[in-house]
Formats: C-alpha cells, sequence, structure tokens
C-alpha cells in the first residue's frame, strides 16, 4: 500500500516536471507555433496506448500458458487503461488536427484512421469478456482476444509506416523527427511521465482487484460457516 | 494561427487529459469506498460470528 502511495507521488511529481518542461523549456516550434505543444501530450499518451494493448496480450500469453487468473486480471487491467489512454489520444488529436490541418479528422491519414480501427478493435475486448458467464472461459477467450489484438498492434504500426502518408508527421524516424535536443528532452519526459502514469493506474487498479476479489472470497466463506 | 487561438486549443487538449484522468479517479474512489463499506460488513458479519 506504501508503494502504491510512493509511486502516485512519483507519477504526479514527473507529470508535473514535464508539464513544466513543455510549456517553459521547450522552444516554440517555428512551423506550429504554440499548438505543436499538444504534441507532447499527444504522441506519448499515443505510444503509451500502444505498449499497454501490446503489453496486455504479453500478459494473456502468460495467462493461457500457467492458468493463473491473476495474469488474466493484469491483462485485463492493462487493457482497461488503454483504452482510456486511446479515448485521450483521439480526443487530443483531433483537437491538434482541427488547429493544425483545419479539420477534426482526416479519413484518407493512414496513421489516424489505422488507430482508430486499433482502437475500435479493442471496444470490442469488454463485451466479449463480459458476454461469456463462466469465468475460465471468460478468461481464456479473453486472453485468445488480447494475444490476436495484441499481435495486431505492432503489425499494423509497421504497415502504416510502409504506406504512403499524407499529413501525419512521423516522430519515430532514424533522424528522430529532426527535433532539437531541448524538445527531445522535453518528449522523452513526457514518454517518461505518461508511462509513469499508466503503470501506477495500472497498479492502482490491480490492488482494487484484488481486494475486491479477497473481498468475495471472504463472502463466500462466512455465507459457507453460516449454514 | 494567433496566440489567442491556439491558446484554446492547447488548454482543450490538456483539460481533455486532465477530465478523463480526474474521471478515473473518481470512478476508482467509489470502487475503493464500495469496498471499504464491505470490508466493514464482513467484519461486523464476522463479530456477530465470533460471539
Amino acid at each position: 500500500m506504501r508503494s502504491l502511495q510512493y509511486l502516485t507521488l512519483a507519477s504526479a511529481a514527473a507529470l508535473a516536471a514535464a508539464f513544466a518542461l513543455v510549456f517553459a523549456y521547450a522552444p516554440m516550434d517555428a512551423d506550429q507555433g504554440l499548438i505543436q505543444k499538444i504534441f507532447y501530450l499527444h504522441v506519448p499518451l499515443a505510444i503509451v496506448t500502444l505498449c499497454g494493448f501490446i503489453a496486455g496480450g504479453l500478459m494473456g500469453i502468460k495467462y493461457l500458458r500457467t492458468g493463473d487468473r491473476r495474469w488474466d486480471v493484469r491483462s485485463y487491467v492493462a487493457i482497461h487503461i488503454s483504452i482510456v489512454f486511446a479515448v485521450a489520444v483521439l480526443a487530443t488529436g483531433s483537437i491538434w488536427a482541427r488547429a493544425a490541418w483545419g479539420h477534426w479528422w482526416v479519413w484518407d491519414e493512414p496513421t489516424l484512421v489505422s488507430f482508430l480501427i486499433i482502437f475500435l478493435l479493442y471496444c470490442c475486448y469488454q463485451p466479449l469478456r463480459f458476454s461469456i458467464e463462466d469465468p475460465e472461459r471468460q478468461a481464456r477467450y479473453a486472453a485468445v482476444f488480447s494475444v490476436i489484438a495484441g499481435a495486431f498492434v505492432p503489425l499494423n504500426f509497421v504497415a502504416v509506416r510502409l504506406a504512403q502518408a499524407f499529413t501525419h508527421p512521423r516522430v519515430l524516424s532514424a533522424t528522430g523527427g529532426n527535433m532539437p535536443g531541448s524538445m527531445r528532452l522535453t518528449f522523452v519526459a513526457a514518454i517518461g511521465a505518461i508511462a509513469l502514469l499508466y503503470i501506477t493506474l495500472w497498479r492502482i487498479e490491480i490492488a482494487s482487484k484484488e481486494t475486491s476479489g479477497e473481498l468475495r472470497r471472504l463472502r463466500r466463506r462466512l455465507a459457507e460457516a453460516a449454514s | 494561427m494567433p496566440m489567442h487561438e491556439a491558446i484554446k486549443y492547447v488548454l482543450g487538449a490538456y483539460l481533455v487529459f486532465a477530465v478523463l484522468l480526474v474521471t478515473y479517479g473518481v470512478i476508482m474512489a467509489k470502487h475503493t469506498a464500495r469496498a471499504r463499506k464491505e470490508l466493514a460488513s464482513v467484519n461486523n458479519a464476522l463479530h456477530k460470528e465470533r460471539r
């Protein structure tokens, strides 16, 4: 419990430091001006979201190999938080697109559409999971879904990079997106802070789920003892 | 884009993130409160059982 408190404090401090770097240290972009500051929120969120989906798949594999229900819960929570982050990615991306390109959404841009496809794919995860009553089957089907969808994420990323992009800029390139040192440092700090936030939320939700599970078991035992 | 226009977009993006984070925090706090309540009732039931 104490480690969770420290982790929460650390992620709050990291977020505050990253945002301070964004607005006080990183130089104003010559082309986009102030609106480029959205980049330090939107791109780290997108990277962490996709990594979270992949992590969910890896935890799904772990569940399928061991049959340990804790891995199923971990996978479920990783995907759940990634979906919340994905909503933030889509919202911040749309705001940035409106400011930079004059449109809330561009349908012929592979990066945007592919992210939307991944988001919609994962939106099916929870309905699929909770449509199965038997807990064993539920966990197994959810794990299989998380593995297949998790494998789709990097495949999709590569496919998009091979496609001819029109408007969306490339950040993860051999030239590092041509960012000057101060921008790169701010970007790395923002990724670190968002990743730490993700881990913190994941740990908090896992702790909450474990407590609920423990309580259910206690109630069952009490009911058995009473009867 | 003029500065006063750009500020609205940047503020909007960061606010969306903050609102999502706060909403998530409120939902988690509600879960925790419910778990605490349940724990108290289980504790009560245990005490009664022992008596």
